[in-house]
């Protein structure tokens, strides 16, 4: 790795409209009450795919604890563009921690500090002052390196491609209350269906196996009535998917659960492999003789 | 020249059936043979890619995101309303129909309302069977809250993540068709042109935004579902790649802009805390269920919440609403909050929040019942401000959320371009002058699901259309010009950066063109916008090429929309000459300082055509004509 | 891989059991009484031993094919990879426990099984080996690493046969694997000291 220094990037939020908020020429947040903290950066830079790629450092200044992570790393963009610089290219989009675009791994750890958050959702109130912060991207096969710190993911659309849904076309769905489910099973599902996809799992796991990714898509739907038909058929295409698109295996060390920002639990994954473990038992022709009367 | 709706006639219950009987079909050995366009993968563009390319038409599926389950609809918090009466409390189709054409202040079509508030029952049967995990009551039936501005429980939602758990199940529907290999898939790739032939939407250009190649794409019909232009304000609580970009194209070459004055902006939002704020974040408006609006009754009161008595605050929303209260629609409670702030009352460090209290539920409810309904929604907010909102009121501030303005689209959906469809939060048709609450989710799937299907086969069976390629010289000129623009981002080399403009440009328009307006403010923000926007292409800088991945290129083409899109707005809110919904003319109000309408000559849809930018576009109108419902002035006292 | 594994938790269990009569306190009677009985059935220990052998090589096999998996599915590592959550010295270290107990296997075998026993005494022939420092020692840091192996084996083999991954089946497991590995830790520090 070329680690190449890229001192003297001061931050200097010069702009004249900057400083005052929304909210009208009235507002202005008084300067003088804001902590004022900077720290280096060690970032993976990467031109392309085909690229080498290479750490480069950083250093960020005029920063404040209130910052989010990346609203410090757009001020560090503007400064490398007001230089003439390439800005360091990474995904994030709602910014409120539910679409899954942010992807960074920070200082070993996919999200970054806290627990429950994606990396949208990290403040530099999280950072001493001073620090130095590695800014590494998802690395896996299936998560191929777009540009800097942006990953391909569509490996995991491609999984839910192959069983993600109830095959249910528009127009033929029955009456919403025609099958009741129970307060606790709702719950259940959902717990299961907060994924946002971001990927972390992935990032985190020492085999970059996805099967939380899987497990909570399985269980969201084999659990609610409307999945049952497509219940065998949807876990063993979504795991032959997931190896299919080179993810490795699963080895039961939970660290996905750790970094999940959503939390997701991994008794999803005994689920999945319950249900893996009986599809296999129902397709080899073990299943109960059905006698019609 | 006046615009024609292409209303159905006969009664409104009966307008949208005779419609589907009278529209002509495509005969289902020959869907396969058209080609649909569909740009955007949020509720709108996911839904009808799933459903036209489930009745057997060849789909293209554009988005700008890495997947199309990133699309903004993701973000949706509350919930989606329908008039399933599963409560008993008296809801109805016509009810729904007539709060959402109440709500938005009577400036909406009444056959399309009355057609949304239809199909809002079908789409929940939808939503349940793609296994959606909508809220259950103990004895497993759906669940439903009422929900901002209205009388009734007819809000379905899933936790404070509906749009999230709708949108899944419609990317669900559309990836299930993409390894069916009826749908095409381009994630990462951003239209930059509508191609016109002969006066018909016949494809688009986009770029892939990872390679940066410049793409042509032949359809029959084009479907923008790209959502709204909240983000011409620079701060929203839209996700940071939401744009115009698409639909401003889509109005350059000829398609309607209607009614762009009409934003809505959200009475509940985190209040901005700097200048390097990126956006900003909304809570869920069912926190105005149990939480009540305050500020200190004096101006200037620097006191900490806690030691403020009863006495010295003022609960301005129950003071001024006594029957609705702290739910009133969402233009009335931003509104009061931007009153009490511009009185000096407001709080925090800037001044510019009021506070949201849940003392009292805590203290009715306990603590563990108002963590149970809002924990969520209590740790998001405790996670940015770094506050405890269990031990502290909250501190909110209205942001801009949703834009009811769009392209125009007739009863069909279509544009005044033949062929070019639009869907969603980007056209402009069934929330008139401000949308309630719950209301955004539905729509978006009503487009997709349930009407696109029947007017789209209407369209394609009764045109006949010419065989062409991407050789055409219509597509080669638009790819020329859609480069062209790039290049001149480039070469522009400038000193201040996309950001910095936007920004700029953004807080103008907040200020002027906001939450309330004036005609001498609009008239000088309209100078202002032009002379930011020739700043921008004299003194902006882009990095990189347009051959790669380039991030701050794509920002710069977005923003460029923008500034062109901002003088439109303000065209538009100077033209509009009354008050109503979230357009709010400080020279329309009544005494109390309510919005003032002005029926008689504002009753009509606002449609601007494109003449050139810089240049004052033409206004055309079409008239609203209320048949069924009488025209009053809202009233939530 | 959790199969073949729990094949081996059944002989070890047995094992267990039966050498515990090791520490008898009767000079060896019941250890070698209980040797003999083994030998006196090979119609059942032979199967038995092709069987653990099998599973053995097939429990290697997966674990050689995982990693390497694994590998391939990051070919690019990290600079940085911290652990935040369920990682413990058990799970990171199974393919340096599961090698160091390989070796042991066959030393182990080599010693005991194959061993020129003491006046015709297996009990004498442990008691003499396990007499030297440095064999009782080996001894007592494999049984950590077993223990540790197996630790990690039997949450995860609940977890990959879709038992759970709850915490009381955790706990069990750690309890369990305790018991195993301190049962036979015992007897060369018992023998060593008792020496």
């Amino acid at each position: 790795m070329s680690d190449r220094t890229h001192v003297g990037c001061g931050c200097q939020r010069g702009a004249s409209h900057e400083g005052a908020g929304h909210g009208g020429a009235a507002v202005h947040v008084d300067e003088r009450r804001v902590n004022v903290m900077s720290v280096r950066l060690r970032v993976w830079r990467q031109k392309h795919a085909g690229d080498k790629g290479g750490f480069v450092e950083y250093d960020a200044g005029r920063l404040t604890p209130d910052m989010s992570f990346l609203e410090m790393l757009d001020v560090v963009n503007e400064d490398l563009q007001r230089d003439g610089d390439e800005p360091i290219a990474f995904d994030s989009d709602c910014r409120e921690g539910i679409c899954g675009a942010c992807s960074l791994v920070i200082d070993g750890v996919p999200h970054g500090p806290g627990q429950g958050v994606t990396t949208c959702q990290v403040y530099m109130r999280n950072f001493s002052d001073g620090a130095t912060i590695t800014i590494e991207p998802w690395r896996a096969q299936a998560f191929p390196v777009v540009r800097d710190l942006i990953v391909d993911r569509s490996a995991f659309d491609r999984i839910i491609g192959a069983g993600g849904y109830n095959s249910t076309n528009t127009g033929s769905a029955t009456d919403a209350n025609s099958a009741l489910i129970s307060q606790a099973q709702a719950e259940e599902a959902f717990d299961a269906a907060a994924c946002i996809g971001c990927g972390a799992c992935v990032a985190t796991c020492k085999n970059a196996s996805a099967m939380l990714f899987v497990a909570a898509k399985v269980k969201h739907l084999n659990i609610l009535p409307q999945g049952q038909p497509e219940r065998r058929q949807r876990t063993v295409a979504m795991l032959k998917a997931m190896d299919d698109e080179g993810f490795g295996h699963c080895t039961n060390e939970y660290e996905c659960e750790a970094v999940c920002p959503k939390e997701i639990s991994v008794e999803h994954i005994a689920f999945l492999n319950r249900e893996y473990l009986r599809a296999q038992v129902l397709s080899s022709g073990m299943r109960p003789v059905i006698t019609e009367a | 020249m006046a615009l024609d709706g292409h209303t159905p006639g006969g009664p409104l219950a009966e307008k949208w059936d005779r419609h589907r009987f009278d529209l002509k079909l495509v005969n289902p050995a020959n869907k396969r043979k058209h080609t649909v366009i569909i740009v955007g993968t949020g509720l709108a563009g996911a839904s009808a890619a799933a459903t036209l390319a489930e009745l057997g038409y060849n789909v293209k599926s554009f988005c700008i995101q890495d997947s199309p389950r990133r699309a903004h609809s993701i973000a949706a918090q509350g919930g989606i309303n329908a008039a399933k009466n599963y409560q008993n409390d008296g809801d109805s189709v016509y009810r729904l129909f007539y709060d959402t054409i109440k709500g938005g202040d009577y400036r909406a079509r009444e056959a399309n309302v009355y057609r949304l508030a239809q199909e809002s029952v079908n789409i929940i049967d939808q939503c349940v069977a793609q296994g959606v995990p909508f809220a259950r009551e103990y004895g497993g039936t759906l669940a439903n809250r009422s929900f901002g501005g209205a009388q009734v429980s007819r809000t379905f939602y899933a936790r404070g993540q509906t749009g999230q758990q709708l949108l899944l199940g419609a990317y669900g529907s559309l990836m299930r068709q993409v390894h069916a290999g009826k749908v095409e898939l381009y994630a990462r790739h951003e239209m930059l042109e509508l191609v016109v032939v002969e006066g018909v939407a016949r494809g688009i250009v986009t770029r892939d935004l990872t390679t940066g190649k410049m793409e042509s794409h032949v359809a029959d019909a084009v479907l923008l579902c790209t959502g709204g232009y909240g983000n011409a304000f620079f701060l929203s609580t839209n996700a940071k790649g939401s744009n115009v970009t698409a639909s401003w194209r889509a109005h350059r070459r000829g398609a309607y802009f209607a009614n762009p004055c009409y934003t809505q902006i959200h009475p509940t939002c985190i209040p901005v805390a700097g200048g390097f704020q990126a956006k900003l974040t909304l809570m869920s408006e069912s926190l105005r269920n149990d939480g009540r609006v305050w500020v200190p009754s004096a101006p200037g009161d620097q006191r900490a919440p806690e030691q403020i008595p009863e006495g010295d605050r003022d609960y301005y929303l129950e003071r001024r609403y006594p029957s609705f209260g702290n739910l009133v629609p969402r233009d009335v409670a931003s509104r009061a909050a931007k009153q009490a702030c511009d009185e000096g009352r407001g709080v925090g460090a800037t001044g510019r929040a009021v506070y949201l209290d849940f003392a009292d539920a805590i203290r009715r409810d306990g603590e563990s019942l108002i963590r149970q309904k809002y924990g969520n929604l209590f740790q998001m907010y405790e996670e940015i401000t770094n506050e405890n909102p269990y031990k502290s009121p909250m501190r909110i501030y209205p942001a801009v959320h949703y834009t009811m303005g769009g392209l125009w689209v007739d009863y069909n959906l279509m544009s005044n371009l033949p062929g070019l469809f639009v869907l969603g939060e980007a056209n402009f048709s069934d929330h008139g002058a401000n949308r309630l609450g719950a209301s955004a989710l539905m729509q978006g799937l009503s487009d997709g699901y349930f009407v696109i299907p029947y007017t789209l086969g209407g369209y394609i069976a009764g045109t006949p259309l010419t065989d062409i390629n991407t050789s055409h010289p219509a597509f080669v000129d638009a790819e020329k010009e859609a480069q062209g623009r790039l290049d001149a981002l480039l070469a522009v080399q400038g000193k201040r950066t996309v950001d910095d403009f936007h920004r700029e440009l953004g807080l103008l328009l907040w200020d002027h063109c906001g939450m309330a307006r004036t005609g001498a403010g609009l008239t000088q923000a309209l100078e202002r916008v032009r002379e930011i926007r020739q700043q921008f292409w004299q003194n902006v800088t882009v990095s990189g090429s347009t051959g790669e991945l380039n991030q701050a290129l794509e920002r710069a083409g977005r923003v460029a929309d923008f500034m062109e899109f901002a003088e439109t707005m303000i065209h538009d809110a100077l033209a509009r000459d009354e008050s109503c919904g979230g357009h709010f003319r400080e020279e329309h109000q009544t005494e109390e300082g309510e919005a003032r309408r002005d029926d008689e000559n504002f009753a009509h849809v606002s449609a601007w055509e494109f003449t050139g930018p810089g240049e004052k576009p033409t206004l055309h109108k079409e008239a609203l004509e209320f048949q069924n419902v009488a025209l009053t002035q809202r009233s939530y006292k | 891989m959790a199969l073949t594994g729990l094949m081996w938790y059944g002989f070890l269990v047995g094992h267990l059991a039966g050498n515990l009569t090791l520490l008898s306190g009767d000079s060896g009677a019941a250890f070698d009484e209980y040797a003999g009985f083994l030998e006196s059935i090979p119609q059942f220990i032979i199967p038995t031993e092709l069987i653990l052998l099998l599973a053995l090589a097939l429990h290697v096999y997966c674990a050689v094919s995982l990693s390497r998996e694994a590998a391939a599915a990051r070919p690019i590592g990290y600079r940085q990879l911290r652990s935040v959550g369920g990682r413990s010295v058990a799970s990171r270290s199974m393919i340096w426990s599961g090698l160091l107990i390989l070796v042991f296997l066959g030393v182990h075998i080599f010693t005991f099984k194959y061993g020129d026993r003491i006046d015709g005494s297996l009990f004498r022939l442990v008691q003499e080996t396990f007499g030297h420092a440095i064999w009782a020692g080996f001894y007592l840091i494999v049984m950590v690493a077993l223990g540790l192996h197996l630790w990690h084996a039997l949450r995860s083999a609940f977890q990959t046969l879709g038992l759970s991954a709850r915490p009381t089946l955790r706990r069990l497991s750690i309890a369990f694997c305790t018991i195993i590995a301190g049962g036979f830790a015992l007897i060369p520090a018992t023998m060593f000291l008792g020496g």
